[in-house]
C-alpha cells in the first residue's frame, strides 16, 4: 500500500488532477472497492430477501435497489474516475448528457408503461 | 551543429517536464475530448435502457426474463467487472509512479477480469438462446440482446485498449509523464462499468411483471 500523491509534481499532463488536486491513495482505492462489493452483496440480497417479495413490498424493493445503484454509480464516478478532485469542467462535461439522459428516459418510460397505460 | 529539426536530449528532456501544452480552459485536450465522449455515451446507452424499460413486461411470448437468467453467474460476472475498475485504478497509481512491474501486472489484471466478464456473457447468451431467446423471438429478446450486446461489444474495445497498452508497457514502458494515456483509457473502463451497474439493476435485479417461471 503506497501512497502516491503527485499533485504537484511536473510532467504529468493533467492525469493527477488538472489544478493539482491529489488523487486518492492506494489505500482509499481498496477501501473504495471493499465498499463496492459489500454494496453489490447488498442489492442481491435485496432482490432476494424473503421479507420483499410481498407485491406491496415491491416499491420498497425497487427503491432500495436504485438507491444501492446510485450510490455504486456515484463512488465509481467521484472516486475511481476522480471526478471529485478534477477539473469542474469535466464534471459539467459529465453531469449535464446524464441529467439530461435521466430525464429524457424517465419521460420515455413514464408515457409508455404508466401514461399511456392508464 | 545541430539543425532545425534536431533536438537535442537536454531540450527533450526540458520539453518532458513541462505540463500539458497551454489549453483556454487549463486541462488537457485529450481528457476534455474523452469527457466529451463519454457524455455522448450516456445519451447512447440511455437510449438503450429507455427503449429495454420501454417494452419491458410487454412480450407477448415467452421466454420471459425469468425463465432465462442465471442470478448466480450474473451476480458472480458483475463483481469480476466492478473489481476490474479496481485493478485499473491501481494501473494507473503504479503509472504515476514509475513502477513498471506493477503497471504490467495490473493492466493485464483488468484486460483478464474483461476477458472473464466476456465469457461469462458469451456462457449466457448461449444458454439464454437454447433456451429459446433470440434477437427475434420476441420484444425482451431483442431489447435485451442489443442493450447488453452493444455493452459487450464496448467491454471487448476496452480489453483490445488494455492489451495495448500492456504491450506498451512491456516493450518500451510507459514513463511518468504518458500516463494521461492510461489515465484516458481508465476513464473508459470506469465508464463502461457505471453502464453495468445500471443495466444489472434494472435489468436483472428489479423483478420483471411478465409471466414467466
Amino acid at each position: 500500500m503506497t501512497d502516491h500523491r503527485h499533485g504537484s509534481e511536473p510532467g504529468h499532463g493533467d492525469s493527477a488532477g488538472a489544478a493539482g488536486h491529489a488523487h486518492p491513495t492506494v489505500k482509499t482505492y481498496t477501501g473504495i472497492a471493499l465498499l463496492l462489493f459489500a454494496i453489490t452483496a447488498l442489492e442481491v440480497w435485496f432482490s432476494v430477501a424473503p421479507f420483499l417479495q410481498p407485491p406491496d413490498r415491491r416499491p420498497l424493493m425497487i427503491f432500495l435497489l436504485l438507491a444501492a445503484a446510485t450510490i455504486k454509480f456515484a463512488i465509481v464516478v467521484g472516486w475511481f474516475m476522480h471526478l471529485k478532485f478534477d477539473a469542474p469542467v469535466y464534471r459539467r462535461l459529465f453531469v449535464a448528457p446524464l441529467v439530461v439522459t435521466i430525464l429524457a428516459e424517465g419521460v420515455v418510460v413514464w408515457l409508455t408503461q404508466i401514461h399511456l397505460r392508464a | 551543429m545541430t539543425t532545425m529539426t534536431e533536438t537535442s536530449p537536454a531540450t527533450a528532456a526540458a520539453r518532458a517536464m513541462l505540463p500539458e501544452h497551454g489549453t483556454s480552459l487549463g486541462v488537457p485536450n485529450l481528457k476534455l475530448a474523452f469527457w466529451t465522449f463519454l457524455g455522448s455515451e450516456c445519451f447512447f446507452f440511455g437510449t438503450l435502457v429507455a427503449t429495454y424499460l420501454s417494452y419491458r413486461g410487454k412480450s407477448l411470448t415467452g421466454p420471459y426474463p425469468a425463465d432465462v437468467f442465471n442470478f448466480a453467474v450474473t451476480s458472480i460476472s458483475s463483481f469480476v467487472l466492478l473489481m476490474s475498475s479496481y485493478l485499473m485504478v491501481l494501473a494507473l497509481a503504479a503509472v504515476q509512479r514509475g513502477d513498471r512491474g506493477k503497471t504490467l501486472a495490473w493492466l493485464f489484471g483488468t484486460a483478464l477480469f474483461g476477458l472473464i466478464f466476456l465469457g461469462f456473457q458469451a456462457f449466457e447468451f448461449t444458454e439464454f438462446y437454447a433456451k429459446g431467446l433470440t434477437l427475434q423471438k420476441n420484444l425482451f429478446g431483442t431489447t435485451f440482446f442489443v442493450m447488453t450486446g452493444f455493452h459487450g461489444a464496448h467491454v471487448a474495445v476496452g480489453v483490445l485498449w488494455l492489451l495495448s497498452l500492456f504491450v506498451v508497457a512491456w516493450v518500451k514502458g510507459i514513463p511518468r509523464e504518458k500516463a494521461l494515456n492510461v489515465e484516458v483509457a481508465g476513464l473508459y473502463w470506469h465508464f463502461v462499468d457505471i453502464v453495468w451497474i445500471v443495466i444489472f439493476t434494472v435489468v436483472y435485479l428489479i423483478p420483471d411483471p411478465s409471466k414467466g417461471a
